[in-house]
């Protein structure tokens, strides 16, 4: 008992000093019936090659993330506009935004921004992506990237400044080199930037992957984490102008060479340099503790659907997880923090499936208790990401030292 | 004989003549609304022949602007004449706009409509050049089928018939 109430004390006492967390707020139409099959492929390369590897890397440097991930029914102008709104940060934080969907732009609108659907078709209901960098950038960040992956030609629309009423098939590895360069992309620049995939007047596109005609995405997403590759590797130099050029030249000779049209992405950054913390150890202020009904529920629930309580549930295990495998912690305090984890859950008897990088392929089973036990004691596991909890267990992605 | 004999060139010069005549090639009289009528086969293909006898038959044709920057007083509706529907049934029966529909990320919101009727049937053609593309909706307004647009001729005319569109307008000038 006494413990128990002295692990909780340490972690309290780091609980409120200096909470780092990474923002992600991503928005992806996966329900259209043109785009949404391919845009459930686009979510899971971003998260399999992009946010999942940020948030390990980052994770070193004593950032927490938190995941508001939408995507299914819950992708609508109503929820962007309300977790925009209601997102609450520290001057450390970072946040990052990103749109997969629909889009598109009056032809007198007062930016060359574009204004997103959001799996809806309604012109008074588009929310315009200025708006959403504007109202992000009023709250503290280290560091905002706001990326609309969609189209910015003209239509039918009215102009607007605000709402209107509102493929790997095994595991992730990854070098301290990566990770420290990833650091550097985010930590070592502070203030934001404002993306859209295409200029003013271009749709933007999609593409088969591997020529293979059922697999498609948007070339943009694809591009982006492909190009994010070269920066892990460090052969592209780790700022977000570079990283952007790279990339916009890269969508923009595919989309040639596919379409014979241009997709020029454009931005705007307003960036200065800023120092890379050193190694610490992430909190977990920010992450909201689910109650056991909350976890019950999501254990025997059949879908994957994407709900507040699924977001909330999905943090917690990230961070309960991450925590047990930070190297940071000594391992006896690794240890006692899974017992205090595993004594919270109403029942430990599940699975926890490993999936590749970018499949739904198993590559490794076992119990909870071993899950744990493994992640305490790991030497070389250096992230762990969930990607859905239902019926059959907690799935998970794993990210390895490389 | 005399007249035997100049009955009988007569009547070779005759002959001769009608055999002639018929290796000269005529000069047919052929207008807009011929060569409009004939479908290039991979229009036919995506069309169907109902959809495809329909647009060839139709006798009258209107055009809407839906566009809702269209400034006051500015017609929103025009019925073409005869010779403007001919001109509108070449160009949407371009090949090279039934070729490809390939995947954007942009809603299709049609600006410019065009109705043809055929007594009881109807299909309409919709635009949106903004994303370049466009469709065929039958009576009850159902998307058949939305093909890319490849070439500007058809935002050409829609100007022509809706001059002070500043939608239109704007998609031309890119």
């Amino acid at each position: 008992m006494k413990k128990y109430i002295l692990l909780i004390a340490t972690l309290a006492t780091m609980l409120s000093i200096n909470a780092k967390t990474i923002h992600w707020i991503t928005f992806i139409d996966t329900t259209d019936p043109d785009v949404g099959k391919w845009d459930v492929l686009g979510r899971e390369q971003l998260y399999n090659r992009y946010i999942n590897l940020i948030n390990a890397a980052l994770d070193e440097k004593g950032y927490n993330h938190v995941l508001h991930d939408y995507y299914g029914a819950r992708t609508s102008p109503e929820n962007c506009k309300s977790v925009v709104e209601n997102l609450s940060t520290s001057p450390d934080d970072l946040i990052m935004f990103y749109y997969i969907g629909h889009g598109v732009r009056a032809y007198n609108d007062a930016t060359r921004w574009p204004q997103m659907a959001l799996a809806q078709d309604y012109d008074s209901k588009l929310v315009p992506l200025s708006w959403v960098h504007s109202t992000l950038k009023n709250k503290p960040h280290r560091l905002l990237v706001t990326i609309g992956m969609c189209c910015n030609s003209e239509a039918n629309i009215s102009p607007k400044s605000a709402p209107t009423f509102t493929a790997n098939y095994g595991n992730t590895f990854m070098s301290n080199e990566a990770s420290e360069n990833i650091a550097r992309l985010f930590l070592g620049q502070k203030g934001d930037i404002l993306l859209s995939s295409s200029s003013p007047k271009e749709p933007s596109r999609a593409i088969y992957i591997d020529n293979n005609r059922e697999k498609a995405m948007d070339v943009f997403t694809h591009i982006l984490t492909e190009i994010f590759s070269k920066i892990m590797d460090g052969s592209i130099t780790p700022d977000w102008d570079t990283f952007f050029k790279y990339v916009g030249d890269r969508v923009n000779t595919i989309v040639n060479e596919c379409y014979h049209e241009n997709q020029i992405p454009q931005w705007e950054s307003n960036l200065g340099s800023a120092e890379v913390p050193d190694n610490s150890v992430a909190q977990q202020s920010s992450t909201p503790v689910p109650t056991s009904e909350e976890i019950a529920r999501q254990q025997t629930s059949s879908d994957n659907e994407s709900t507040d309580e699924r977001d909330k549930i999905i943090n917690w295990f990230n961070t309960s997880f991450n925590l047990m495998l930070n190297r940071q912690l000594s391992d006896e305090k690794r240890i006692d923090f899974a017992e205090a984890f595993l004594s919270r859950l109403p029942d430990t008897d599940i699975q926890v499936r490993t999936l590749g990088q970018d499949s739904e392929v198993v590559v490794g089973r076992q119990s909870l208790e071993d899950f744990v036990g493994r992640l305490t004691t790991s030497r070389v596991l250096r992230g762990v990401s969930v990607a859905k909890i239902n019926e059959r267990g907690i799935f998970v992605r794993e990210i390895y030292q490389q | 004989m005399k007249h035997l004999g100049t009955t009988f060139i007569s009547l070779i010069i005759i002959g001769m003549t009608m055999m002639t005549s018929c290796c000269i090639h005529r000069a047919a009289d052929t207008g807009l609304k011929d060569i409009s009528a004939q479908g290039d086969s991979t229009v036919t293909e995506v069309m169907g022949d109902s959809i495809f006898s329909i647009l060839s038959s139709a006798r009258t044709t209107q055009a809407i602007d839906k566009s809702i920057s269209l400034p006051a007083g500015c017609d929103s509706v025009i019925n073409l004449k005869a010779d403007a529907t001919n001109a509108l049934r070449f160009l949407i029966g371009s090949p090279e706009n039934y070729v490809s529909d390939n995947p954007v990320y942009g809603l299709f919101n049609p600006s410019i409509i065009y109705i043809f009727r055929d007594g009881n049937r109807q299909i309409s053609a919709l635009f949106d050049f903004g994303l370049k593309k466009w469709g065929i909706a039958d009576k009850s307004g159902k998307i058949l089928f939305t093909r890319d647009l490849k070439s500007n001729e058809l935002l050409r005319f829609s100007r022509q018939l809706f001059p002070c569109d500043p939608l239109l307008e704007s998609i031309y000038k890119k």
